[in-house]
């Protein structure tokens, strides 16, 4: 007689989840497990002889007669060790048809919100609904069939959304360490953070980060986008800062009918720039703790005992952030060759207010114009006539 | 700060380490094949030294759990004398995924090339923060 041991949970039921309980009675509803990650290589289940299993653990449905390994899709037999069955993909486990099988895209059949939780995927994922506030996705590509809102959504590869993205601006951020602090400006709640491209029908109050392109259907409202490649509007960008170091083209109209200020900043790596604003923000957190602390301990002895190895760390954290400041600053180069080659192309409306910044130099727009090229040129930001630039295009 | 000898973490965690009779560090909360040490301002940093692999994987996974049920801000797992199978990447991944649904992410200290290695080939290193020197290690302590 033989018994089948799993490495995963053979009973996984996504549609009974319970959320994490923690210490005090807690639960954290946003940890509900909603997926079952295996890696390729992993090992999912072993076969072997009944007697070598203890008693308290045989699960009658597992013991076969017979030497039997359920392979399904995506599983494979150990190639060195073939009592093991174990997964030749990234992606989800669960049991088919009686036989152990690996999904490497992830279906969500409806809302990303309470009822899922948030979702870490190795493989992709299609949201088939919304991504609602407060939630998070990251995989390998996401797909959103509905509109986000204000969530965080990263991906290795790809993020797409098919019908729109609308987060709020707030006035304070989470750090990397769980602080909340507060911010002089309102920033985008929503952030869409991919490896490769974003693609959107529209977004507003929304962060982008993207190493590739970034493709916007309709109109980008008041958002922070940053990207290594190029970026596509062809509605109106209008408000907040686009960080890139390729071409920007707004077909639409670039800039606010109301003068809401709209800035462009080319030149630099603009994750260079992510990286110092981050820290700026850190900076100053730190330095409001470590006043803090100070004012804490200036009360007396008690005080002092209490707080004193806090203060020390803040303190020490401080120094090292500013440490990284500086380091940064150092990195942070004109990059000239790429800076010759940037370019804002603007077919459309160019209202004024709009600032339009490659390296040191910058331009800013106070009149209404239409079809203008923006560009460096001997180490100034020109603005030309798109007709004249580019003859026969427009 | 100074490095220790046994675990390059440094001053901030001396004092919760003991000397035994041999004259070797060890931690104060030894817990299963996982050492943990307990930062009092619920930062978890935990030290795996061996092969994790399908054996020890069900009891790291149980180990790494326990820590769910304190009220933690950050995980930090010195993975610097640790080698990894496949099933013990996927336990790294089981947990990140847990921790990601509590809006944390895992952070592994001083990972050796081989395993960053694979972590690249199967796509999994943007599903993990690394720590490279000691002072990452305090700028990501909670205050």
């Amino acid at each position: 007689m033989y018994y089948l041991h799993h490495y995963f949970n053979p009973d996984f039921n996504y549609k009974s989840l319970a959320p994490l309980e923690v210490s005090g009675g807690r639960v954290e509803y946003q940890c509900l497990g909603y997926v079952q990650n295996v890696v390729a290589g992993q090992t999912l289940a072993e076969i072997m002889p009944l007697e070598d299993t203890p008693e308290h653990q045989r699960d009658p449905r597992f013991i076969y007669s017979t030497f039997h390994l359920p392979c399904g899709p995506n599983c494979e037999v150990h190639p060195k060790n073939p009592n093991r069955i174990i997964a030749s993909a990234n992606g989800y486990v669960f049991y088919h048809d009686g036989l152990i099988s690996i999904k490497k895209m992830l279906n969500v059949r409806g809302n990303i919100g309470l009822q899922t939780g948030n979702i870490l995927f190795v493989g992709d994922i299609a949201v088939h609904g919304d991504v609602q506030t407060g939630f998070a996705v990251q995989s390998r590509n996401v797909l959103v069939k509905g509109h986000i809102e204000s969530a965080k959504i990263k991906a290795l590869h790809d993020i797409v959304c098919l019908s729109g993205v609308k987060g709020a601006a707030i006035h304070s951020v989470e750090t990397e360490e769980g602080e909340k602090h507060g911010t002089r400006h309102a920033l985008p709640s929503s952030l869409l953070d991919a490896g490769g491209n974003v693609r959107l029908p529209f977004c507003e109050n929304v962060q982008i980060r993207a190493k590739g392109n970034v493709f916007i259907d309709g109109s980008c409202l008041h958002c922070i986008i940053y990207t290594e490649g190029n970026l596509v509007v062809k509605g109106r960008l209008q408000g907040g800062t686009v960080y890139a170091n390729g071409v920007v083209y707004v077909e639409g109209q670039l800039g606010s009918d109301f003068s809401s200020p709209t800035r462009i900043m080319m030149g630099y790596d603009p994750f260079a720039f992510l990286q110092l604003q981050k820290m700026e923000s850190r900076i100053a957190y730190l330095e409001s703790k470590v006043a803090y602390f100070k004012k804490l301990m200036a009360r007396g002895e008690v005080m002092v005992l209490e707080h004193g190895a806090r203060h020390a760390l803040a303190v020490k954290k401080l120094a090292l952030a500013q440490k990284r400041r500086t380091a940064l600053w150092r990195q942070l180069v004109l990059q000239e060759e790429e800076a010759k080659q940037c370019r804002v192309i603007a077919p459309g409306k160019v209202m004024p207010g709009c600032e339009v910044a490659i390296g040191t130099a910058t331009f800013t727009t106070d009149t209404m114009d239409s079809g203008k090229v923006f560009l460096l040129e001997e180490g100034e930001v020109v603005c030309r006539s798109s007709r004249n630039s580019f003859g026969a295009m427009y | 700060m100074s490095q220790t000898p046994e675990n390059g973490l440094g001053e901030i965690i001396q004092n919760i380490y003991r000397m035994t009779p041999q004259g070797k560090q060890e931690s104060i909360f030894a817990c299963r094949p996982v050492k943990i040490v307990l930062h009092e301002h619920g930062t978890v940093i935990g030290r795996f030294a061996g092969a994790l692999g399908l054996r020890v994987a069900d009891e790291f996974s149980a180990a790494l759990n326990d820590l769910l049920a304190e009220q933690l801000q950050k995980v930090i797992l010195d993975l610097s004398r640790t080698t990894i199978s496949s099933s013990g990447l996927g336990v790294l991944v089981a947990f990140a995924s847990v921790l990601f649904g509590l809006n944390k992410r895992l952070y592994l200290f001083k990972v050796p090339a081989q395993i960053k290695e694979r972590l690249d080939s199967l796509e999994l290193t943007g599903f993990f923060v690394f720590l490279e020197e000691e002072d990452d290690i305090v700028s990501s302590l909670v205050v």
